[in-house]
């Protein structure tokens, strides 16, 4: 259980080396609002890719994707003793980045997803760099053209869970809803999804 | 359990970390009945179908852009607004708007003597990675500018002048860039700006390290940092990057890293700063290495011109891991500097947002002559403090103002103007002039 006003807002492991793939989002940052540039730092080394990625979904452009989430982060900082006593923050961040994408959303709500537009990270062999970027626009359109099927709140739940790695209870807060209810729009949307979705192991046959 | 209550909470086993106790009744149900069992495997398997081989991820640039916004409001104190870039940051760098390892068109041209020899990108981190550990680097280099004028500008039609950069990774890190006529130090705790102009020191500082006030060179500070810049830089349309390997001089073999880059900015309006930078020219940066070692050896950046392509800067020397004196990275400023900050740094400055640039221009030249200097700092900050400032500006006749006008990466806008100084000598020139910051107050931002 975490209070507010602690004396430092870094989580417990903050100074370790974390070689391990890449966290759940569960344990990403279980601190509270950083207080301190240092603190903030390492929120920044948890979230920042995670709040890009989050923002470049909504905003299909790489650079209004980050200049969204360096505008929030930022004021997060400037903001950061109004928000001292807030206890789930990165469900907080998700919401703050939503709104801010969804300021810059008119201009860009029709803008197809851009291969110049997206980054990739540690691609082993340059050579494939183009095919492989193409394969992940295509495989990113592939995905909202499922869940278009969903309804728009059980669509939200799955991107958030499956797409941002979010636990159920951070989703529940970012989108504003019981956890109850992320539950049940998550199962629900998942057994819609059952029929549409080859599976896996399908591909290979 | 029934079925049923299992597939209400089945969600909870598809949460990122299922609590093993709170999920022991459903991991039970679903161990003994083949249905839940199979509903629950699709279930994963539609999540995994859905999960994206690759994502998007924060260009390089983007930690440090933030972190540096928040060293400033750090040093602000909490509650204050965000600090704008300063008038010294003279622009966003260009590589900031390429996303992060975007599509870079890579052409490795020769690879002498080598069959299947290091991938362009392979070389470009151990480079990286060999500059990271160095200690300290001192650079020497020669630049086609003007003393004391900043350090992106470029004059293709002058004599190329000696630089140096030094940088120390110790704790605290610290930096040095100097030439004729202006330096910069960054002591571990804030970077210090002196110019040593015609009408006296003039001085300015920011909190941490403030390498928007190197200009183009700011890049070298952090070699280990270049190689992402220039790849980022070639995600622009029309930059090329080739990888070649050649012997050198004395027969080593050599990396060779040639960017081709087209000019940046918007030259619609105006070709006022076409080749006044290195960025907004088109221009080849040739970067040569050691072979072996992976050691950035040298620099060579050309600028494509009407006359051919002009040799604009070149390093001469490059030293790793020599011991640097700890006074280089202190600066002792004059006692009769002025400090510069600009007018929205002023307390109670009155609000100048509503004017056109060209208004502003005007009201900015009539204080000067009016020798009025409270209202010539509403647009020029504390610039006009200085006594050679108002020696020269004050007492001047306004000839003309023309039309405001855009150029190259420039955030601001020029103004033309023609003005009589007291001397009797007639001014022509443009003056820069920006209200980028939160409050839309204009600034003098040069062009005197």
């Amino acid at each position: 259980m975490q209070s507010a006003g602690r004396t430092s807002a870094l989580p417990d492991d903050a100074s370790s080396d974390a070689t391990t793939s890449r966290p759940e989002a569960a344990q990403v940052w279980t601190g509270g609002w950083p207080q301190t540039p240092r603190e903030f730092e390492v929120l920044l080394d948890r979230l920042l890719d995670r709040l890009v990625w989050y923002a470049f979904r909504r905003l299909r452009d790489f650079g209004e994707a980050e200049d969204a989430v360096q505008d929030v982060l930022v004021r997060a900082y400037a903001d950061r003793t109004k928000r001292m006593n807030v206890v789930r923050v990165v469900p907080y961040l998700y919401r703050m980045v939503a709104n801010a994408c969804a300021q810059r959303y008119r201009r860009s709500a029709n803008r197809p997803l851009s291969i110049d537009s997206i980054g990739l990270e540690d691609l082993p062999d340059e050579k494939n760099r183009a095919s492989e970027q193409i394969a992940a626009v295509e495989q990113l359109e592939w995905i909202e053209q499922l869940l278009s099927r969903l309804p728009a709140r059980q669509a939200e739940v799955i991107r958030l869970r499956v797409l941002d790695e979010l636990p159920l209870a951070d989703i529940a807060e970012t989108i504003g809803c019981s956890l109850p209810t992320a539950k049940s729009r998550l199962y629900y949307g998942l057994q819609k999804l059952r029929r549409t979705v080859p599976r896996p192991e399908e591909d290979k046959r | 359990m029934n079925c049923r209550s299992f597939r209400k909470r089945q969600a909870e086993l598809l949460d990122t970390s299922p609590d093993p106790v709170a999920t022991a009744d459903l991991r039970e149900h679903v161990s003994g009945c083949p249905e839940c069992a199979r509903e629950l495997d699709q279930a994963f398997g539609v999540m995994a179908a859905l999960r994206p081989s690759h994502k998007a991820f924060a260009s390089a640039k983007t930690k440090e852009r933030i972190m540096d916004r928040v060293l400033e409001l750090q040093s602000a104190g909490p509650g204050r607004e965000a600090a704008r870039a300063r008038w010294w940051s003279m622009r966003r760098p260009v590589w900031a708007a390429a996303a992060a390892l975007v599509l870079v068109a890579v052409v490795v041209v020769a690879w002498i003597g080598a069959s299947g020899g290091p991938s362009a990108f392979g070389t470009l981190a151990e480079a990286a990675e060999f500059v990271k550990g160095v200690k300290t680097m001192h650079m020497v280099a020669n630049m086609r500018t003007i003393p004391g004028d900043n350090f992106d500008l470029i004059r293709t039609d002058e004599p190329l002048i000696p630089i140096h950069i030094w940088t120390e990774a110790a704790d605290p890190p610290g930096w040095r860039v100097e030439k004729e006529g202006r330096v910069i130090v960054m002591d571990g705790n804030s970077t210090t700006l002196l110019i040593k102009s015609g009408v006296g020191p003039i001085a300015a500082t920011a909190p941490g390290s403030a390498t928007g006030m190197a200009g183009w060179v700011a890049p070298l500070l952090d070699v280990g940092t270049v190689f992402d810049h220039e790849r980022e830089q070639a995600a622009d349309e029309g930059s090329r990057i080739s990888i070649t390997r050649k012997a050198g001089a004395d027969g080593s073999p050599k990396t060779v890293l040639t960017i081709r880059a087209r000019a940046q900015g918007d030259f619609t309006q105006s070709e006022y700063l076409r080749n006044k930078s290195i960025w907004e020219s088109d221009n080849v940066r040739v970067y040569t290495f050691d072979a072996a070692t992976q050691r950035l050896e040298g620099i060579r950046v050309y600028v494509a011109t009407p006359k051919g392509d002009v040799l604009v800067f070149e390093t001469t020397r490059i030293e790793y891991d020599r011991p640097i004196p700890a006074s280089t990275f202190a600066l002792e400023i004059p006692e009769d500097s002025t400090w510069l900050k600009q007018p929205d740094e002023l307390p109670s400055v009155r609000d100048t947002s509503q004017m056109t640039p060209e208004e502003a221009a005007r009201a900015f030249f009539e204080a000067c002559a009016a020798s009025d200097w409270d209202e010539a700092r509403v647009f020029a900050g504390t610039l006009v403090d200085n006594a050679g400032v108002r020696d020269l500006l004050g007492g001047l006749k306004v000839i003309e103002i023309g039309k405001s006008f855009r150029s190259g990466l420039y955030p601001g806008r020029f103004v033309p103007y023609k003005i009589q100084l007291k001397s009797g000598e007639i001014k022509e020139h443009n003056l820069a002039i920006r209200n980028d910051n939160a409050k839309h107050l204009w600034s003098v931002d040069g062009g005197i």
